[in-house]
């Protein structure tokens, strides 16, 4: 192991940067726990009253819509990265015919703006008769995950090296077997690191669910929705409970993080987030 | 990749609501007697509910929402579900249901709703919205049964009689349709916190101009924050230009030949250099509100209502500032949020010619609010709402919004809430909106201009913003001020294809 | 190999590539494809579209709101990607040089923490920082800068970057964590052989730690490009583009002018050109960036 040294001043300014970087943690935290009136008269002072109700409050509104949240996540997420697993072997290392145009046409998507296509697409679901069911979003957060997901998975299959393929294919293997049992195997950090990536971004996603689900089936952002300054509400907002809500659904991306931490970071660092 | 505008959420419906529950119209209320529209209905009634369609129909009624367990801020209303199982008993077979959801952008959900044939039955629409920002098309023209008896309501010749006549006038497009029925109205005013009045010294709300600039100063000298809010320009023209323009009303008024100030008698005005910066009086108001708001705390002067709004809100409510221009509803929040003050508040006063040379000192304190509130519904299309072409559907939801929109239930349902006040003859305001439900009994004439381009006030409101933070002098909001006016006519003339010339 | 062989890892290519395009037509072509059609039209999102030819894009260089919201966002994206890189890859490289792998791994984890807290909240925060009584102007009252004090977010000449630089210390966990990785890559051969030539501290941050991180380098300008010009949220809930036009940007012009004026035909022909000068940056940044590795 290379011994580092970091001086004193380092040290320091690591600390403070660390401090600032949770201080929105400490500002949810002292805030779920304060009265409309004591959040409007201070905001960053720590509470004189501590009022729990509000987790009890925030519960009853965003609880049932975790289970939702998380049965729509976890088939999209499983769906995307089994998909793109699969495209990203395709355009690594195999051949075949207009490969790098289709490869450039998933690619665009990245860079096409999100709300350009909302009525369309809302427009091809209701077609597909899907909406108020899960699927109404399973499928489109499975075509949203595709292009980052190929793109940085085709990063990592080509950093493979090839013997291992070509001993694979000695061994009279094909492609379907090399993928399952030599690449997916190899590529379990990678795809936790993707899934994760996945997670974070449809975890904070509204405006679609909001247009497709109803009440029965709704996520944990349009659960949250209820505690923000809304229509119709003129009065003090009650920011306190929504900073409850706002912990409480945090916690399922607590518990995966701190489960899934590990492969995540090995993911990361096997070097095919690049470019 | 839908996922980078979920964050957007949050100010969305701020945004969206607050402005469009209380901005964008001109008033000419009406508790004052109307005068019925030539009626034209003999036929009899329009029967609905024996055309045999059976089936459900849906209801968004926004704050009147009955039982709701979803919108943010609501208290538990019965009235309008009990006006609905009257009408479910009186016709087996129709069910009515109400849409209990909160909606972050209700503009976005509508134009969605509608392009998927999906929008509710029953919509909450207000005028200017109908008429100049949603799609053309999605809502039902309710102008011809208007002028037919309403079955529900007995001894009126037309539904119309019923109604306020100035309000139907006012809120019709273009074209003279009217897409909503219009039942209830804002009222707006100064409120104040007593317990800082006190201790500032002051023992009386300010009743002039002149006292409101001296109470604000005092505050400021207390070391109390005196206002801090963004200053609505569309709240704030209506309460000046209402007052300079008042001789003029009338002509104004009847460009498009119709009484009450629509879209197309502004944008008129607006062409002939009435509502226009080559008018001394137009722009005359501006150095003078400068004055009171040089006493206000800046922070917010230069923000857009409808972003710093809850913030300025929650402000007062805590305490923090000593006087806050709001609508009707103000009581009812401080209430709700339990505020440890004394609340009063006081009008727009009239102003003098001391003041400024230009006051026709006509009283304008109902000039701001409007038919703008919440008992405004209108009817889905069969293209926007594809259950619309079930034979006999269209019939029954028409006879429900009937059997809805009679004086009585509109006195119920309104004042149950109890933060707006019903506008239509034969209907009294609730005992908590007795103090500013007067403003609707003043004969008033609104004027303004932000029919003209769904987007003129708000982009006047950053110019407006601009000019009192300091930013720009008055010859470049001037200038700015007519580039905007300019845009927003041409930008009416081309949506509706109207030549202004030729008024 | 042979044609047929050829042939079949062809098909077997494109079999592998089958669902995600199925996918991709269905959710994603198609509704691009019906809105890059709009762009040409005069759009509503409700009645049928009317075709108008170049309009929308003749009416969009007259767009004087367009002319300043375009400026704001080249000012939006290059200080965004020296914020995006320069933190992360400073908190990084201390982490990195840090002792113990333990402390690296309890910092490491304790900075990628607020990955679970949503965006909004810290948007919601700066805007109570930012206020007139809020703690920046308080902190600045405290250590004797009364003067420095300012309306953060109502003065036009200040507002956009005080949205810009909210977020303080601008500390991305993605983006920590893949310089992090990039510094772990690195091979001993290269940081022996560096010692060896006296590249030591500094010098060989310059000289091998930045060299080396190039492809990461590369893939977070891109992303931050493309969000930075993607992101409305910011100035939508803090100022909605005001004061005045200060903090407007394209994206939020072509929202507004969409959801608030319904004309989503204009909207659409703002986002295709949107589209094509963040394809035209990407290659650009592609050219400039040579990738060392």
């Amino acid at each position: 192991m290379r011994a580092h040294r970091l001086p004193g001043a380092g040290q320091l300014l690591l600390l403070l940067l660390l401090v600032f970087n949770l201080l929105p943690i400490y500002f949810i935290l002292e805030n779920s726990v304060k009265s409309p009136l004591e959040f409007a008269s201070s905001t960053l002072s720590f509470p004189k009253a501590l009022q729990w109700s509000n987790y009890g409050a925030a519960w009853d509104k965003v609880g049932p819509s975790l289970y939702h949240t998380s049965v729509i996540i976890a088939a999209s997420v499983v769906a995307i990265v089994a998909f793109s697993a699969m495209s990203a072997y395709s355009f690594s290392k195999l051949r075949f015919p207009l490969k790098n145009t289709l490869f450039l046409l998933v690619f665009g998507l990245l860079l096409i703006p999100g709300f350009l296509t909302l009525i369309p697409l809302y427009l091809q679901i209701k077609k597909l008769g899907l909406s108020d069911s899960y699927l109404a979003l399973i499928l489109p957060y499975i075509a949203g995950g595709q292009a980052f997901s190929i793109f940085v998975l085709k990063t990592f299959f080509e950093q493979l090296p090839d013997e291992i393929f070509e001993a694979a294919r000695i061994d009279g293997a094909g492609n379907i077997r090399i993928f399952s049992t030599v690449v997916l195997p190899l590529s379990v950090p990678i795809c936790t690191t993707v899934a994760i990536i996945n997670i974070t971004s449809l975890w904070n996603d509204y405006l679609l669910p909001s247009l497709l689900l109803d009440r029965s089936h709704q996520t944990i952002t349009m659960a949250l929705v209820a505690f923000e300054a809304a229509a119709g509400n003129y009065g003090l907002s009650d920011y306190g409970g929504m900073m409850a809500a706002y912990l409480i659904a945090a916690v399922p991306l607590l518990l995966l993080f701190s489960l899934l931490m590990r492969n995540f970071v090995e993911g990361i660092s096997s070097g095919s987030i690049k470019m | 990749m839908t996922n980078k505008l979920a964050k957007s959420s949050a100010a969305l419906i701020a945004l969206g609501l607050v402005l469009s529950a209380c901005g964008g119209n001109n008033a000419e209320n009406g508790q004052s007697a109307s005068s019925a529209p030539a009626a034209s209905g003999t036929a009899s009634g329009t029967a609905g509910a024996a055309n045999g369609w059976k089936g459900t129909i849906t209801m968004y009624a926004q704050v009147y929402t009955p039982n709701s367990k979803n919108i943010a801020g609501l208290k538990q209303q019965k009235a309008l579900q009990d006006v609905a199982s009257e009408y479910e008993a009186a016709h087996p077979g129709i069910k009515i249901e109400f849409v209990d959801e909160e909606f972050k952008d209700y503009t976005q959900t509508v134009r969605v709703k509608a392009a998927a044939g999906e929008l509710f039955d029953v919509f909450w629409g207000q005028w200017a919205e109908l008429n100049n920002t949603f799609p053309k098309g999605i809502a039902e023209d309710l102008t011809p049964y208007f002028s037919q008896p309403n079955p529900y309501i007995p001894g009126k010749a037309t539904w119309g009689e019923a109604m306020n006549a100035t309000v139907v006038s006012e809120t019709k497009s273009p074209d003279g349709k009217s897409y909503n029925i219009n039942g209830d109205y804002v009222a707006t005013a100064f409120f104040y916190n007593m317990d800082l009045f006190a201790k500032a010294g002051i023992s009386q709300p300010p009743g002039s101009w002149s006292e409101l600039i001296e109470t604000t100063k005092k505050l400021k000298d207390a070391g109390i924050t005196a206002m801090s809010q963004a200053p609505d320009y569309d709240w704030f023209q209506r309460h000046f230009l209402s007052d300079f323009y008042a001789k003029e009303f009338e002509q104004i008024a009847g460009f498009d030949q119709s009484p009450g100030v629509s879209s197309l008698d502004q944008s008129v005005a607006i062409a002939k250099g009435m509502l226009n910066t080559s008018d001394p009086r137009f722009m005359g108001w501006w150095p003078m509100f400068k004055s009171l708001t040089d006493n206000w705390k800046p922070d917010y002067l230069s923000s857009e209502p409808g972003v710093v709004g809850s913030n300025a809100r929650n402000d007062f409510l805590a305490g923090k500032t000593a006087i806050f221009y709001d609508g009707s509803w103000l009581p009812e929040n401080a209430k709700d949020a339990k505020v440890s003050f004394e609340l009063g508040s006081f009008n727009f006063p009239v102003l003098t010619q001391a003041d400024t040379p230009y006051t026709t000192s006509t009283d304008v304190s109902g000039a701001v609010g409007g038919p703008n509130a919440a008992f405004q519904f209108a009817v889905a299309t069969k293209q926007a709402n594809a259950s619309m072409k079930e034979a006999g559907k269209q019939t029954a939801v028409i006879d429900w919004l009937q059997f809805v929109g009679t004086p009585k239930n509109v006195e119920r349902i309104v004042n149950e809430h109890g933060t707006f006040v019903p506008t239509w003859p034969d209907t009294k305001p609730a005992e908590s909106m007795a103090e500013l439900a007067n403003q609707a009994s003043n004969e008033l004439k609104a004027l303004g201009v932000g029919g003209s381009s769904p987007n003129l006030n708000k982009n006047m409101q950053r110019i407006f913003g601009l000019y009192l933070s300091g930013n720009i002098d008055i010859a470049k909001a001037t200038a700015d001020v007519k580039k905007e006016l300019d845009g927003a006519i041409k930008e009416y003339q081309s949506k509706n294809s109207v030549d202004l010339g030729k008024y | 190999m042979t044609g047929k062989a050829k042939l079949k890892t062809a098909l077997t290519g494109y079999a592998f590539i089958l669902p995600t395009f199925v996918f991709l037509i269905w959710f994603t072509y198609y509704p691009v494809y019906q809105a890059l059609i709009g762009a040409f039209t005069d759009w509503d999102g409700f009645n049928a579209p009317r075709y108008i030819g170049l309009d929308n894009f003749v009416r969009l260089f007259g767009d004087e709101v367009l002319r300043q919201s375009t400026i704001n966002a080249l000012i939006w994206v290059v200080l965004s990607i020296v914020l995006a890189v320069v933190p992360p890859f400073l908190v990084a490289e201390l982490i990195f040089q840090l002792r113990q792998a333990r402390a690296q791994y309890i910092y490491r984890t304790l900075f990628v923490l607020p990955i679970v807290i949503p965006g909004i909240v810290t948007i919601l925060l700066w805007r109570f920082l930012y206020q007139g009584e809020g703690a920046i102007n308080q902190l600045l009252e405290l250590i004797g800068l009364g003067s420095l004090q300012q309306l953060w977010l109502g003065d036009p000449n200040i507002a956009l970057y005080s949205i810009i630089l909210m977020g303080f210390p601008w500390i991305s966990a993605f983006n920590l964590l893949i310089f992090y990785s990039g510094l772990q890559n690195i091979s001993t051969e290269v940081l022996e052989a560096a010692k060896l030539e006296g590249a030591t501290g500094w010098k060989r941050v310059w000289r091998i730690d930045i060299p080396s991180s190039f492809p990461q380098l590369r893939l977070i300008i891109i992303l931050t490009l493309i969000g930075s010009l993607q992101n409305i949220v910011p100035p939508l809930i803090m100022t909605n583009g005001g004061p005045g036009y200060s903090t407007y940007v394209p994206i939020l012009h072509m929202y507004n002018v969409s959801t608030v004026n319904g004309e989503f035909g204009y909207g659409m022909s703002i986002a295709l050109v949107m589209f094509v000068v963040i394809l035209l940056l990407t290659l650009v940044n592609m050219k400039l960036v040579k990738s060392e590795s």
